[in-house]
């Protein structure tokens, strides 16, 4: 059998790269998928989108912003597979409750300009455990991505959880 | 209200041919909705069966929740949402059960030709979760078949149906008193409703939780 390292909560983890996602194996799988074109694609994103009040300078990105679409997209896409681990860590908390929790569950929200976070919601769910999936909102809304200039970018992210 | 039976039903019948699966939300849940009695927030369905309903409040601007022991209705309305683009969440459960898998607080709940499932034994444990799950002075819509109804037979509280469950027809003294300990009721008759076979006499409850 495997053995798996541990990671910081001491849940066992192993690594690997599946394309453009990062997949997160163990006994947890956590997989944020890094952004496709279609899916950051900023196209039809109205520009009234309310920004984070928490956004600094009233929600506009600061001179010296990243300004290149591509480099935008490369930086929320890592940004947000850094915050994995604040996903693995609600699943972690969760499983405490019920260690029968698994399942997929995609999340859509819009970053914006100033790196505040709107418009969090669940896409669709097959966790069939509602507090995970409240729970990954609200931190998902407390997320703050590096300032760039342009239109707010709509990201659609799956998360898989599971246990073997 | 059987799991299995309930499983075995979303499973076997194509679900155009179930008889309470109907597509479009019923005009009293719809007056509800557009004349912003209710107006968009927390909402959960219990005894959602496919979902329509809760696609329905989604396309409305409500964080709706669906609840249903079914697995296979839950996954019919996952696929449906999908299809649709809805953004709304289903859980499996028994509405009997604790209820974990849901916790948080709603605004508006409600129950459509849900409760005639629910036989009195395990009524109260039942409107308990809902007063649980609502915020105070949250608002409550339950319909269920009337016993003035003239179908399954005609008479007697307990009928059994052309899919073998067995319902309980209720009066609307019935609906007080298991209501009026956890809600204050604003709203209560006796009205008809359209099924997808027959129309049936059904009791209307509108509620607030007692604060």
């Amino acid at each position: 059998m495997r053995k798996a390292k541990e990671d910081a909560s001491g849940i066992p983890v192993s690594r690997s790269l599946t394309g453009a996602a990062l997949v997160v194996s163990g006994l947890i799988l956590c997989a944020p998928a890094a952004f496709s074109p279609a899916q950051t694609a900023p196209d039809n994103v109205a520009g009234s989108q309310a920004a984070d009040g928490a956004a600094p300078t009233d929600g506009k990105p600061p001179a010296g912003a990243i300004d290149n679409e591509a480099a935008i997209r490369d930086v929320i896409s890592r940004t947000i597979t850094s915050f994995g681990t604040v996903i693995r860590d609600a699943y972690s908390r969760e499983l405490i409750g019920n260690p029968r929790i698994e399942g997929e569950i995609t999340v859509s929200f819009i970053v914006q300009p100033g790196g505040g976070v709107t418009d969090v919601k669940v896409e669709r769910s097959s966790l069939n455990w509602l507090p995970l999936e409240d729970e990954i909102l609200n931190r998902i809304k407390a997320w703050k991505f590096p300032p760039f200039e342009g239109e707010p970018v709509p990201a659609y992210v799956p998360y898989k959880f599971g246990q073997r | 209200m059987p799991k299995d039976q309930m499983e075995h039903i979303y499973r076997s019948i194509a679900p155009d041919r179930i008889p309470w699966n109907v597509e479009s939300p019923p005009p009293i849940l719809r007056t509800i909705v557009e004349t912003n009695t209710v107006t968009p927030c927390r909402a959960i369905e219990f005894g959602c069966g496919t979902g329509n309903y809760v696609i329905y409040l989604a396309s409305r601007g409500f964080d709706a929740v669906g609840v249903d022991i079914s697995g296979a209705a839950i996954e019919i309305a996952r696929r449906s949402a999908s299809g649709k683009g809805a953004a709304c969440r289903f859980i499996v459960a028994d509405v009997l059960g604790d209820l974990e898998e849901i916790r948080q607080p709603f605004d508006f709940a409600y129950d459509w030709e849900l409760l005639h499932h629910i036989f009195p034994p395990d009524r109260e444990k039942y409107i308990g979760n809902v007063s649980r799950l609502l915020v105070p002075a949250g608002r409550y819509l339950s319909v269920c078949f009337s016993e003035k109804s003239a179908q399954f037979g005609g008479t007697g509280k307990y009928r059994k149906t052309p899919l073998d469950t067995v319902l309980y027809f209720s009066s609307e003294s019935e609906m007080i008193s298991l209501f009026e300990p956890l809600f204050v009721i604003d709203d209560l008759k006796t009205i008809d409703i359209e099924g997808k076979f027959a129309t049936h006499k059904a009791v209307y409850a509108f509620m607030r939780k007692r604060s």
